[in-house]
């Protein structure tokens, strides 16, 4: 049998051991002792303090930086700025438009001016305080719409649009022809911040022989090599790079965060000779992190009487701030889901990701699909108000089904479940029972159920390379190593790749260890993102595992004398599949293996066949699959405050294939939440460019009493792509919840918010409108 | 100063500036608890102190003299965890982990006092620790789970 | 955490020592969940930091003759021992249920709370309207004053030199009293008030009119808690029905001037003060009317 044979029965899913068993994370025990296990847990004691000191205005040219009384400090060893930097003063993820420390201009609130190093916190920040900056401020734009203007405040030399694309699908004109009932409306979403527990920190030392050694909270160390590398101006093999358990990510993590801490930290470690870390505090981490975008989003839809959907036009724009970070592959993604998961002939949607003077705005968990979300599933409520049809019926005559087309022309496969989804979750949440119950409802605290459905193209698409390394080492004593540059920040999904390691190799799963991403031992591997290491990761450990089993069972073979292909690895043993009598056990071939210099290492690598779209129109295969999603939330609202209590939740998934059903269901329940803060209580508010409220007392996210009770429901339509048909689940759980939050209430109330959050003054503002 | 950190007594001297926060995890190297606000508004800097539960972050130092102080590094060991630690264990419920100390702490100190809590009391006991990465329900669970195991109901 | 230094007392006299002889740059911490985090904000700048926290000569809650005394050391969560199904209990239940987090209400000080003299403070709304006299206490005495006196201006009280808050006492509500508690804030729990409305009525023997009222706002005209005169008048020898409370709640509207911020619109506060303050008096008509 080839290997593509064996990898294709194993897709199938004939009689898993392991897979879709709820077994025990690998990592836990470490987490419930409270072992010193981030960052700041391991510092060595003599590592210096650092402190930034940060922009306090949105656009100002720098006069000057006066460091004079801060350096007679005592107990402050050294104090940088641009011109202290020996390789190149920057750090950006994509656009090459970010430094690393400002020098003759900021463009937003927060950005780094200097680094102060210090024996301890409390001397450092009495250094920063003495910093004298002089600014002379310029006008700022703060919002992407004003920042579209002709005439509008220039963020950056070459205009305020970072990235802009375009769909165009059939004639929307022809299609507005044909529709009878036409609606129109604006939507706009606000920040929201990551909130990871762990605050943003790196730091770093120099080893004997010049090199740099960072270890850090982050999710991508090698793109911490290449950024601390181009600051150091040394070459990145002279950087080594250590993942430390991290507290959180969701994605800001990912990209320009990370280089930022363990370069500072790098910069003194090297003029200092000492180690040095850099740990944000909440304040400094709520301002200078990366957020998730602010959209403003105009839909048009056009549908014919008895509901089919002929048209959409959107506008599209996202709000960035004054550094792109991975915005422009935000707006890609936002773009090319804006219509929601339904079947449109005609479409016209037009993106911008725009340049202002906020803070940044970069990746965090659903990469600009809850937002076209929010905006696609609210105008599908009112045009089933428009044209008076049930909303969960409007949707089921129109959504993507296997043979139909995506807005980018992408044909649907077998791999569909959303009707499935939107089925189930309407019945677990009793549709129709509710909708019939709440219809009359004039009590003060009126009751109203919402609905939402989505898609979510897989991985990175049309973001890059999409591939992944993933090594394998059988140990002398068969305990097994599963050591990967994809990191582990809370998802359990690396604990899923030794899960469907052991599941290829036949093994048991307490004979498995995960080890440290390391630059030192992995291999770079892209980005943990994307919700890609089970989908790609997987395929990439089932390869690695794969050929290890291949070398097992021709040394196993050799020793029963037999051919390899009779051979299978069950309960500890090599047995023959025909003959359970003739058997070795495992560590016997292992043994032999070592004894006879056969490698038990191996790495696997897997890349995704490329998306391949047309670049003017955008029609193509813009996602190699997608996860498709429902979600039904019930709302009780309290009509004289406008105050939002959601009592009930049901959700369902097309996952494509469950591979640890508890850590699934611990990503949905905790992206459901996250989406839940989303839709009713967290905005990051900025007043002219400055945050208002950068601290957890005066940014609310979800409490345990703010938790609705919540069904989750599992379906399975195995993708083609990911191990045993595996498909992205990390970021899909935050796609909906505030859509369906935001239909529940207009259910309730009969009048509209087109503004996420669902605060109670505008819910309150709403109602007064209808009455 | 003296105090009593998960059952042994410690007697130190500290800064006026040093919080309870800064003695337990840079002068007795407990890293379990954590900062990660410094605010008091997200609770995993949690500890238990004289029975209740406290945010360490907002506590200076010589407020903690002669009082009796639990961390995390006082509730079960690898051998033998505590029933709230297994559970957790059981049910994924440690996702990045950084509020797991509080949470462990905080379940503890309400089945301490509380053997059979509801849901209600479970999540209110939980309240003042925030956690970004589960949605709170696995943890509840966990809890609520542990309470049979603490009150010796047969499972 | 800028630097400072702290004094720790042996005894009450002795902190009040300490006081007195360091009064211009002394700076007393209850339990520190408000002044830390500002203190470390640089919002307030000490010297000397006097820890009262240890003082258990200021930690009670005594009832004794239909009056209630509270010594400022008292924590929120000593409060929450009061739970006992009079008046005061429930009220008590109420206010505690709502305050912080339970980490937050071991330490949080009653003490503290007053002295930061700021519209965040949940327990001032709630001792205004029970008519709370303060106790100020000095090495060689001690002053009475109601609360409203004692509370000048934003984050300012009457506390002269060498003087700390060293209880609170109001008289027991009767059985003909009922009081209330309504906060509104955007998520359940660990939240400031956006807005805040405790009320106080007491019925006359037969219940069939308003013989005392005493309604608090967390914020009325300026950034401190007070009373709100007007309604209080409105409602003063009414009955207590519905059209009673519909005047209180129009009356409110020409006291009532608050502002906007990035959180909420002064609009939307407006609207919420009323809603709450009617809220609050459907639940002390239905204590007293038995509803």
């Amino acid at each position: 049998m080839t290997e593509a044979t064996l990898l294709q029965k194993l897709r199938e899913g004939e009689g898993f051991a392991l897979i879709g068993k709820r077994l025990q994370r690998l990592d836990a025990l470490g987490k419930v002792l409270g072992l010193p296990l981030y960052t700041s847990d391991i510092a060595p004691r003599d590592a210096l303090k650092i402190k930034v000191v940060r922009s306090t205005v949105p656009h100002a040219l720098i006069k000057g930086i006066d460091t004079e009384s801060a350096k007679k400090v005592p107990g402050v060893l050294a104090i940088l700025t641009a011109h202290d930097i020996p390789g190149i003063n920057e750090a950006y993820a994509l656009l090459p438009d970010r430094p690393l420390l400002a020098t003759a201009k900021v463009r937003c609130q927060g950005e780094a001016i200097a680094i102060i190093a210090a024996e301890d916190s409390e001397t450092a920040e009495e250094a920063g305080d003495k910093v004298r900056v002089e600014y002379e401020r310029l006008p700022a734009v703060t919002s992407p719409i004003e920042a579209m203007k002709p005439d509008a405040v220039r963020v950056h030399e070459g205009g305020n649009i970072a990235k802009y694309l375009k769909i165009r699908k059939g004639d929307v004109n022809e299609g507005f022809r044909q529709a009878d009932v036409t609606i129109e409306n604006t939507y706009k979403t606000q920040f929201q911040d990551p909130t990871a527990l762990e605050p943003e920190v790196g730091m770093a030392w120099l080893e004997k022989d010049g090199s740099v050694t960072c270890v850090g909270s982050m999710q991508t160390p090698y793109y911490v090599q290449t950024g601390v590398a181009r600051v150091l101006g040394i070459s990145p093999d002279k950087v080594r790079v250590i993942q430390a358990t991290t507290g959180g990510a969701f994605g800001p993590k990912s990209d320009e965060m990370p280089v930022d801490t363990c370069a500072m930290s790098a910069l003194v470690a090297r003029k200092t000779g000492r180690p040095a870390i850099l740990a944000y505090s909440r304040h400094e981490s709520m301002i200078a992190h990366t957020k998730r975008h602010p959209f403003v989003i105009m839909l048009k839809t056009g549908a014919t009487n008895d509901g089919r959907l002929t048209a959409s036009e959107a506008l599209v724009v996202s709000d960035t701030g004054a550094y792109a970070s991975l915005g422009p592959l935000v707006i890609i993604r936002a773009c090319f889901h804006a219509t929601g998961p339904y079947v449109i002939p005609h479409v016209k949607t037009d993106a911008y990701c725009m340049y202002t003077n906020n803070t940044m705005a970069g990746s965090f968990r659903g990469f600009g699909s809850p937002q076209v979300h929010f905006a696609a599933e609210s105008q599908m409520d009112e045009l089933a108000k428009k044209l008076d049809m049930d909303p969960l019926d409007l949707r089921m005559k129109n959504i993507l089904r296997p043979g139909t087309l995506t807005a980018t022309s992408q044909l649907v496969d077998e791999a569909c479940g959303l009707e499935e989804c939107a089925r189930r979750a309407t019945e677990a949440a009793e549709w129709h029972t509710r909708r019939r119950e709440f219809a009359g409802d004039r009590s003060t605290f009126r009751r109203g159920i919402g609905i939402a459905l989505m898609y979510h193209g897989n991985s990175l698409g049309p973001e890059g390379n999409d591939y992944a390394y993933v090594h394998v080492v059988i140990k002398p004593d068969t305990r097994v190593v599963v050591r990967t540059a994809l990191t582990e920040y809370g998802t359990g999904a690396i604990s899923g790749l030794a899960q469907i390691t052991a599941e290829t190799l036949g093994l048991p799963i307490d004979l498995f260890e995960l080890d440290r991403p390391d630059t030192a031992s992995c291999q770079e591997t892209g980005p943990t993102v994307a919700s890609r290491v089970i989908v790609i990761g997987g395929r990439a450990a089932q390869i690695a595992a794969q050929k290890l089993k291949h070398k097992i069972l021709i040394v196993g073979a050799d020793l029963l004398h037999c051919e390899a292909s009779s051979l299978t690895i069950k309960n500890g043993l090599v047995s023959h599949l025909q003959d359970e009598r003739r058997t070795v056990t495992f560590q016997k071939v292992v043994e032999e293996c070592y004894k006879r210099h056969v490698s038990l290492t191996e790495t696997g690598y897997y890349i995704a066949p490329k998306c391949d779209f047309e670049a003017e129109t955008s029609q193509g295969t813009t996602y190699q699959q997608y996860t498709y999603g429902a979600v039904v939330a019930e709302v009780q609202v309290d009509t004289e405050l406008g105050i939002v209590k959601p009592p009930r939740i049901t959700v369902a998934y097309d996952v494509g294939r469950a591979i640890n059903p508890l850590s699934l269901e611990g990503q949905i329940e905790g992206g459901t939440i996250q989406a839940l803060g989303y839709g009713l209580m967290e905005q990051l508010t900025h007043v002219d460019g400055v945050v208002a409220n950068p601290t957890l007392g005066d940014y609310y996210i979800p409490t345990s009493l703010d938790i609705p009770e919540m069904q989750t429901i599992i379906v399975e339509y195995p993708g083609a792509v990911g191990p045993f048909g595996a498909k992205a689940m990390g970021e899909p759980p935050v796609d909906l919840p505030a859509a369906a939050l935001a239909n529940a209430v207009a259910n309730a109330t009969g009048s509209r918010v087109f503004e996420l959050p669902l605060t109670a003054e505008k819910v309150l503002s709403a109602i007064r409108k209808a009455q | 100063m003296k105090f009593n950190v998960n059952g042994k007594d410690h007697a130190l001297v500290v800064g006026s500036t040093e919080r309870l926060l800064d003695v337990l995890r840079d002068r007795l190297n407990l890293k379990g608890v954590k900062e990660g606000c410094g605010t008091g508004d997200c609770g995993t800097c949690t500890v238990i102190m004289d029975g209740r539960l406290v945010n360490s972050c907002l506590i200076l130092a010589v407020q903690a003299r002669n009082r009796k102080i639990t961390t995390i590094e006082g509730v079960g060991t690898s051998e033998k965890p505590h029933p709230i630690q297994k559970t957790i264990m059981k049910y994924n419920a440690a996702q990045c982990g950084f509020c797991i100390p509080a949470m462990v702490l905080a379940g503890k100190n309400l089945l301490d006092h509380n053997p059979k809590p509801s849901r209600d009391e479970i999540k209110e006991a939980i309240s003042g620790v925030l956690c970004r990465c589960t949605g709170y329900y696995k943890l509840i669970e966990a809890i609520q789970d542990a309470a049979k195991e603490v009150s010796g109901v047969k499972v | 955490m800028p630097r400072f230094d702290i004094y720790i007392p042996s005894s009450l006299d002795d902190a009040l020592r300490y006081l007195d002889e360091n009064s211009t740059n002394a700076l007393p911490v209850a339990g520190g969940t408000d002044l830390l985090p500002r203190i470390r904000r640089k919002q307030v700048s000490v010297k000397n930091l006097l820890d009262l926290s240890g003082l258990t000569e200021l930690r009670y809650i005594r009832r004794e003759s239909a009056k209630i005394s509270i010594g400022a050391m008292t924590t929120i969560a000593d409060l929450e021992t009061q739970n006992d199904g009079t008046t005061w209990g429930k009220l008590i239940k109420d206010v505690t249920m709502k305050f912080g987090s339970p980490n937050i209400r071991s330490t949080a000080t009653v003490g503290g709370n007053i002295c930061a003299a700021c519209s965040s403070e949940d327990l001032i709304p709630i001792f205004l309207t029970l008519d709370a006299k303060v106790r100020a206490i000095r090495k060689d005495g001690a002053r009475e004053m109601s609360l409203q006196e004692f509370l000048a201006a934003k984050r300012k009280t009457a506390l002269g030199p060498g003087e700390i808050l060293g209880e609170v006492s109001f008289a027991e509500p009767n059985g003909r009293a009922a009081c209330a508690f309504q906060k509104l804030g955007m998520r359940n729990t660990l939240i400031i008030a956006l807005v805040s409305v405790a009320a106080f009525l007491e019925a006359n023997q037969n219940r069939s009119k308003i013989d005392c009222a005493r309604i608090a706002l967390n914020r009325l005209k300026g950034k401190i808690p007070e009373r709100a005169d007007a309604v209080e008048k409105a409602l003063l020898g009414q009955k207590l029905h519905e059209q009673t409370i519909d005047m209180a709640v129009e009356s409110l509207e020409d006291e009532i001037a608050l502002t906007s911020d990035s959180r909420a619109s002064a609009e939307y506060r407006s609207e919420a003060a009323k809603v709450l303050l009617r809220r609050a008096l459907i639940q002390c008509q239905e204590t007293i009317l038995g509803g």
